[in-house]
């Protein structure tokens, strides 16, 4: 049976995503080998280097579905090589003798990070579409909320008044980046490599770097400048931009996981019929999701650890290193499909934003949570500072004797006189402090962005 | 590659060159699309489950503890040795008890229907125990799980999968003790250079280079042995760790769970302190940097510029997809590999212990994975370094050419020590260091220029300097403190 996490039989739809686990599947791997010595074999037919029939041959046959995993697998072990069984299957393959033509001057890794990169590519496409999904969702949720206030804390303490969905913006805006950045970082990582066993592709020939260039186009990569063997900054980029999307991520989870606390209570993660909290205490709706999702995105930065890792490599190509991101690249991915996707879900379920509960949690410090725009009207009387100090002095009289903080402003003659009868209660409504969040909202859901992602809303609603 | 380089190849296996033509639009344009693999399940996409390299990333020890059935079956274990505990101490009736310990078998469970009750509920336990309740008679049912809550009966049988990575880890770490002793006994006596910032610096030899690794893998032994007392604990507080639901009975069940089940006893419940299970993860992860420096350094010294091990090689080892003539390492390289990942791990289990309240499944989904993963690394490190240690040819002719070779540089020291009698320690530095930068400025041959010097002459005894010239007249205790360490490690025992 499996026994990585991803796997298991049970666990694989909390740790992992069909989809991208697909990606990364024994065959596929295999398929997009395949593809890149199918691709490489027929640049060479048509730059005359090796016969048509053979490049046509070994395209024939470059279909993983006719190869036999559990013989290359032990042929592997045997050898103690991970692509020559691949090549000498596809050889065997290939009728009349034109597999001698297959990986005709390419190098193993050759293949591998090529076809890692068209791995990245499927994988790459995969995580946008969710990301610009849950992208949608939060929209909506913060244009729904874009007045709904709700208490703003920090430090863990309330502090201020602001709406719900200016808290979800916030989100939006930073995932809107995350997009920008995975735009313009494409061109630089959908790049193949055919440079021969040390970068310089003796084996290919004079017009090696039209090779490279024409076999790696038919894949739909760009060629690299010079080898990237041993330079390994592209996987980095990759890796980089799947930590920050899984820190995005993991910190709405986690805000949603402290919004949830009962004593908060102001977000709700939905919790359908049939499901259950704990094995023992039958009240429990517990956050699992959000816990779920918290831990994913912490599994995905650690692969960071191995990746850097993995940069760090000795001359031309380097064994120590490389064969870590066999491992942390698929495991990188997949955590962030299973993250992406349990976020979505979650979202698509719905969460259950608690107005009332918002509301009323507004008035928990007795009005105390306007301290700073009282004193600021009060500023413009006696001045800032000393309205600073007055109402300083006021709240702690509230705290200490549990009082309204209208009641412990009033007791005080020099904060007394200087209001008008009706003044001080409109300055303590929550609602009408927010600042400019709704406003923020609205240019977070500017026009042009919203066009942009409006294919996602759809795909999001199928 | 020129055309006609192609042709005897073509000519011997295939129609002749004139069928050369540009390809016409190509009928199978390479790319997936064009394969379907509907048939595909997509199993196996994690490297260390994959048919084809797999078995570079996990040994058969580890998958017996981790697989899915296994893992399962060991809650069932562990709920079975609850209820035996539990009519031990008088909570649950002993036929109860009896009958969950006779139900709690995997096999007679519908995998599947687990599977998509935990994707149902959302709950990793109930659904296996819903199907416990059904192989339990009506009276045994209301017993299975009695008072306890999920992360009792996780955590439990996580101590006891860590239980078994620590007995696997002990056996293969006193084999492969054994055979780096064997190597160390046989080049005791193996002048080879000893290098530092990569350059020559004096004579050592092989025997006590493989002493310094065992030494460091005896006080991981220690560690492991150490950490096992500590680490191995039972888990049975209930939900918040008051244990509010076992009734008074709650303290001797949790000695007679432990006793059980072959663990130790917490003072107090540790779902949210995690220290033990972070241990765990580190001293692993050390273990199998510590692997991971024995593998790097016999992969340098494999190197042809250097030449003093060689790896083994069997037929049919094939090293490069287009070099015929490689060799390549591979072993030795992943373990380097296994020690990375290793300890990318130790980042998780970390994680894992900043955690809040009376308990946080935020962490516990991590260890799932940690615990695991390093315990694969760890052990498919040790089983391949043990192979290599295996097939390794030291060759200590080479060893003592490089040596020989270095002589100049490497002897230098000594004869500081030798001219400080007469000179004064740092005169003789000073004198030493001046001819042997000389001569490296100058591309001139430091043993002519030292011979040749006055001041070496008048300081050096008559008769000494060939002596001088000779890497093993400088090994130091070398050889004693190889004896020191094979007697530490015949002695010592996990």
């Amino acid at each position: 049976m499996p026994s990585h996490a991803t796997e298991s039989r049970l666990y694989a739809g909390v740790y992992s995503d069909p989809a991208f686990a697909a990606v990364f599947c024994d065959r596929n791997q295999l398929q997009k080998w395949l593809d890149v010595e199918g691709a490489l074999a027929q640049a060479q037919a048509q730059m005359g280097l090796i016969p048509v029939q053979a490049a046509q041959e070994i395209a024939r046959v470059a279909d993983a579905g006719l190869f036999d995993l559990d013989a290359l697998g032990r042929q592997s072990r045997e050898t103690g090589h991970v692509l020559v069984p691949t090549i000498r299957a596809l050889a065997a393959l290939c009728r009349d003798g034109w597999g001698e033509f297959a990986h005709y001057g390419a190098t193993t890794q050759d293949i591998l990070d090529t076809g890692l990169v068209l791995q990245i590519r499927d994988a790459w496409e995969l995580t946008l579409v969710r990301l610009r999904s849950i992208r949608a969702r939060l929209l909506e949720l913060a244009l729904r909320h874009k007045r709904t206030p709700m208490v703003a804390r920090t430090h863990g303490q309330q502090a201020l008044p602001t709406t719900f969905g200016y808290k979800v913006a916030v989100w939006v805006d930073e995932i809107d980046r995350h997009l920008q950045r995975f735009d313009q970082a494409q061109a630089r990582v959908m790049v193949g490599n055919l440079t021969g066993a040390v970068g310089t592709l003796a084996a290919f020939g004079e017009r090696g770097l039209e090779l490279q260039q024409r076999a790696l186009a038919r894949l739909g990569l760009a060629a690299p400048l010079t080898s990237w063997h041993s330079a390994r900054d592209r996987i980095l980029d990759v890796a980089g931009l799947l930590v920050q999307v899984a820190v995005t991520v993991g910190r709405i989870a986690n805000e949603v996981y402290h919004l949830q606390r009962t004593e908060i209570d102001e977000v709700r993660e939905a919790a359908p019929a049939g499901k259950i909290g704990s094995s023992t205490m039958p009240h429990k709706q517990n956050p699992s999701t959000i816990d779920l999702i918290s831990a994913l995105s912490r599994l995905i930065r650690a692969q960071m650890v191995a990746l850097t890792d993995a940069a760090f490599q000795q001359h031309e190509r380097d064994g120590t290193a490389w064969r870590i991101e066999w491992a942390a690249l698929p495991e990188i991915f997949i955590y962030t499909g299973a993250l992406l996707a349990r976020m979505d879900e979650a979202l698509a379920a719905g969460l259950d934003i608690r107005e009332q509960r918002m509301r009323d949690n507004l008035d928990l410090l007795g009005g105390r949570i306007l301290s700073e725009r009282v004193m600021l009207a009060l500023g413009e009387r006696v001045g800032k500072q000393t309205a600073h100090e007055l109402v300083h002095e006021a709240s702690m009289h509230a705290r200490r004797d549990d009082l309204q903080f209208r009641d412990a402003l009033l007791a005080d003659a020099r904060i007394r006189g200087e209001f008008a009868p009706g003044a001080l209660e409109a300055l303590l409504d929550p609602v009408t402090y927010t600042g400019l969040a709704a406003h923020m909202v609205e240019l977070v859901a500017g026009a042009a962005r919203t066009e942009a992602i409006a294919p996602a809303v759809a795909a999001a609603g199928r | 590659m020129e055309p006609q380089t192609l042709v005897p190849i073509v000519s011997a296996i295939a129609p002749p060159l004139a069928t050369f033509a540009a390809p016409a639009a190509s009928a199978h344009c390479a790319s997936g699309a064009e394969h379907a693999l509907d048939d595909c399940q997509h199993e196996h996409s994690h490297v260390l489950d994959s048919k084809t390299h797999g078995d570079g990333y996990a040994c058969a020890a580890t998958r017996a503890i981790f697989c899915s059935r296994c893992r399962l079956q060991r809650w069932l274990d562990v709920e079975a040795a609850l209820a035996l505990a539990q009519a031990e101490v008088g909570i649950v009736p002993r036929t109860a008890a009896l009958d969950i310990q006779r139900a709690a078998r995997l096999p007679a469970m519908d995998l599947q229907r687990i599977a998509d009750g935990v994707a149902r509920t959302g709950h990793s336990l109930m659904p296996l125990l819903h199907a416990l309740q059904e192989q339990c008679s009506p009276e045994a049912r209301e017993f299975v799980h009695y008072g306890a809550t999920t992360q009792d009966i996780q955590d439990t049988a996580q101590s006891l999968e860590m239980r078994d990575v620590f007995d696997a880890m002990k056996g293969e770490l006193d084999a492969l003790l054994a055979q780096l002793a064997v190597l160390a006994d046989r080049h005791r006596c193996s002048v080879m250079v000893a290098r530092t910032h990569s350059i020559p610096a004096l004579p050592t030899t092989f025997g006590l280079k493989v002493a310094g690794w065992i030494d460091e893998l005896l006080r991981h032994r220690e560690r492991l042995r150490q950490a096992r007392q500590r680490v191995l604990v039972v888990q049975l507080f209930g939900g918040v760790g008051t244990m509010a639901a076992f009734g008074p009975k709650a303290m001797p069940l949790l000695d007679a769970f432990a006793r059980r089940l072959g663990l130790e006893v917490p003072l107090a419940g540790w779902h949210v302190a995690r220290d033990r299970v972070a241990e765990f993860v580190s001293v692993l992860a050390m273990t199998t940097a510590s692997l991971a420096r024995v593998a790097d350094e016999i992969r340098t010294l494999n190197r042809w510029e250097i030449g003093e091990v060689e790896v083994g090689w069997s037929a049919g080892q094939i090293g490069s997809s287009t070099m015929p003539h490689k060799r390549n390492p591979e072993g030795c390289e992943q373990v380097v590999v296994m020690a990375r990942l290793a300890k990318a791990q130790v980042m998780l289990a970390l994680d894992a212990m900043i955690l809040e309240h009376e308990r946080d499944y935020r962490g516990t989904r991590l260890e799932w994975c940690a615990v695991a993963d390093v315990s694969h690394y760890a052990l498919m490190a040790i089983r391949l370094l043990g192979e290599t240690v295996a097939g390794l040819t030291v060759d200590h002719a080479k060893m003592e050419r490089n040596a020989q070779a270095f002589s100049d540089s490497i002897c230098m020291e000594a004869f500081v020590f030798e001219m400080a009698g007469k000179l004064g320690k740092s005169s003789a530095y000073e004198i030493i260091f001046e001819l042997t930068q000389a001569c490296q400025r100058d591309r001139v041959p430091i043993r002519e220029a030292v011979e040749s010097d006055p001041r070496v002459l008048a300081a050096v005894g008559e008769g000494r300097l060939a002596r001088l010239f000779e890497p093993s007249a400088h090994l130091g205790m070398a050889e004693t403190i190889v004896d020191s360490v094979l007697s530490e490690a015949g002695r010592r025992r996990y």
